[in-house]
């Protein structure tokens, strides 16, 4: 196992908003990380190399295996090594991630190890993510590119040292469609050239099914679903999964009214007791509000956190009908 | 029934630097949901601006049941603005941080003359109903909704004035996948049932895919294709539209 994070568990102050999350990526994969806003996944990709401040949050227990060392356990001077070299990161928006007071040249020699032929190093890179247009733009700012062009230097940053495995926390949410595509299928190049194990967090399922090998489907602070892709796009376990692919927007939907999951996102600060995700499911019995399900096998490598999922149940059973 | 009818619509910024819209000419029929899509930058929120006059035109002719609102003077243009409402796009930024949410209704009742007393505050809870939210939120304030509240909020500010149509700029491009189906699903709800008109505007194609009759794609100001949303997105015959429908997954 590349990335193997095991049982981990996030507080913010009083709050403990990633509950117990296990993930794995294999080298070369691509893990898709879903969940609407505030379910905690950015928190969890930050954590991979602990950078969530110590005064913010902390992580209470778990364990992340990274090439079978456990990063919780090293200190400063190890992390740094492995922070931007082993692992690096991509923000979603490129133009707060930049420095705004220096050229994008400087920025990407600053991320080489080697200074030494800096200039033929960071033309390659910027051929790699289709920027030759600016290689002899040494005295070129963030604020005279594209966001898509950003986005493409950041990633070239995130690649200078050639890392085992990068985070890209919702890279292209600030970005057009078709420069969206550009970038995802620069992604899609980099990591089958480069061997690159991907995080790709996102709250898009559309982008996610596109260019994700496993999905895992987060919700307030626990992982709820995860699997290879086709299974889970074929036939997803779990009531809040099936939500979101019927929440899609598609050609397919045309005029009907979408299937929409009612109600909101719970708070941290008052979740029901029993399934979370039970005050919107369509699916619930009484039996659900109990006790919180754990993560069960559904077939091969595919896994749900729903009582009925498991039973089976699911597939015949009728729907709440809400109004929303 | 023709209900907006735009002739030659130009407008330029920057002393005649920006070409923002450039000869859009366009109907929108009773009824109908048309649908306007293309890049950020590409003049789609400019276009709806420049049709409720909140900017001035260059040039053109916006006719509203055969009345042009380009000639209207200013008081025409306030009653005209009873029919024509819009709804933003950032929920955050349309809404007044130190207005309560009953305040903010009402204040159309105040602009618009269309209600009074104690109706007000009647016809404000209806709405609230409406669009999915109760009496309890009359007195709350925006910074207490979530984004998919505010937006429903900004829903019923634009319905207050019970108007005919209906721009709806980006009203879910901020939301996550789960609300923007309630929203949606709210948004076709309410047009059916009002029979109202929209001209919705987004730069995701499976929004416009789902939901609308018509759609006009456009890119740097100008018109590059108009047709049934059908007929657009299976039969796309401009190579803009090809590469847009390409890069979406629709």
């Amino acid at each position: 196992m590349f990335l193997d994070i095991r049982n981990l568990k996030i507080n913010y102050g009083k709050l403990e908003v990633v509950r117990g999350v296990d993930l794995d990526i294999e080298k070369g994969e691509c893990l898709g990380l879903i969940g609407e806003s505030g379910c905690g996944k950015t928190t969890v990709g930050l954590s991979i190399t602990k950078l969530i401040p110590e005064r913010k949050g902390n992580i209470s227990s778990g364990e992340i295996l990274f090439e079978d060392t456990d990063i919780l356990k090293l200190n400063p001077e190890e992390l740094r090594n492995i922070r931007g070299r082993k692992i690096s990161y991509v923000f979603q928006e490129p133009f707060s991630s930049l420095n705004p007071v220096f050229t994008i040249y400087d920025q990407i020699k600053e991320a080489l190890e080697d200074k030494e032929n800096s200039d033929s190093q960071i033309a390659q890179i910027l051929k790699s993510v289709g920027l030759e247009k600016i290689i002899n733009r040494k005295n070129l700012y963030p604020h005279e590119l594209s966001g898509g062009m950003q986005q493409r230097a950041m990633i070239g940053m995130a690649i200078v040292s050639k890392p085992g495995l990068v985070v890209l926390d919702e890279p292209t949410t600030a970005l057009d469609v078709t420069v969206q595509r550009q970038i995802l299928d620069l992604i899609v190049e980099l990591k089958n050239k480069m061997n690159l194990s991907i995080l790709f967090i996102s709250h898009d399922l559309r982008i996610v099914f596109n260019i994700a090998d496993k999905i895992a489907i987060m919700y307030a602070g626990k992982i709820i679903e995860c699997g290879p892709k086709e299974k889970i796009v074929s036939g997803p376990g779990h009531p809040y999964t099936m939500g979101l692919i019927d929440s899609m927007p598609s050609f397919e939907h045309r005029k009907k009214n979408f299937n929409a999951i009612g109600g909101k996102a719970p708070l941290f600060l008052e979740l029901p007791c029993g399934c979370k995700f039970y005050p919107r499911c369509k699916f619930r019995i009484d039996k659900c509000a109990e006790k919180e399900p754990d993560l069960e096998k559904v077939s091969d490598g595919h896994f749900s956190r729903c009582i009925r999922t498991i039973s089976a149940e699911l597939r015949f059973a009728t729907p709440i009908k809400w109004n929303c | 029934m023709e209900l907006l009818k735009i002739d030659n619509l130009h407008k330029t910024f920057r002393k005649n630097k920006a070409h923002a819209v450039r000869g859009a000419s366009f109907s929108i029929f009773k009824g109908e949901v048309l649908g306007l899509v293309g890049e950020s930058g590409c003049g789609k929120s400019t276009l709806a601006k420049l049709i409720l006059r909140l900017i001035p035109a260059d040039k053109g002719s916006i006719f509203y049941k055969d009345r042009d609102l380009l000639k209207s003077d200013h008081n025409d243009m306030r009653k005209m603005r009873k029919d024509l409402q819009i709804i933003f796009q950032d929920p955050y930024a349309s809404l007044d941080p130190r207005m309560k949410i009953g305040d903010v209704i009402e204040e159309v009742y105040d602009i618009h003359k269309n209600a009074h007393g104690c109706d007000r505050r009647n016809k404000a809870i209806e709405l609230l109903e409406t669009v999915g939210l109760g009496e309890s939120y009359l007195s709350r304030l925006p910074s207490e909704l979530s984004g998919g509240e505010r937006q429903r909020v900004g829903i019923a500010r634009a319905l207050a004035t019970e108007p005919e149509f209906i721009i709806c700029d980006e009203p879910v491009s901020s939301l996550d996948i789960s609300i923007q189906a309630q929203i949606l699903n709210l948004l076709i709800d309410i047009q059916k049932r009002k029979n109202l008109t929209y001209l919705f505007i987004s730069h995701d194609l499976g929004v416009i895919a789902s939901i609308c009759d018509r759609v006009i794609v456009m890119r740097s100001g100008e018109f590059v294709e108009t047709g049934l949303c059908e007929n657009v997105f299976r039969n796309p015959q401009h190579d803009y539209t090809k590469e847009l429908l390409r890069s979406a997954y629709v």
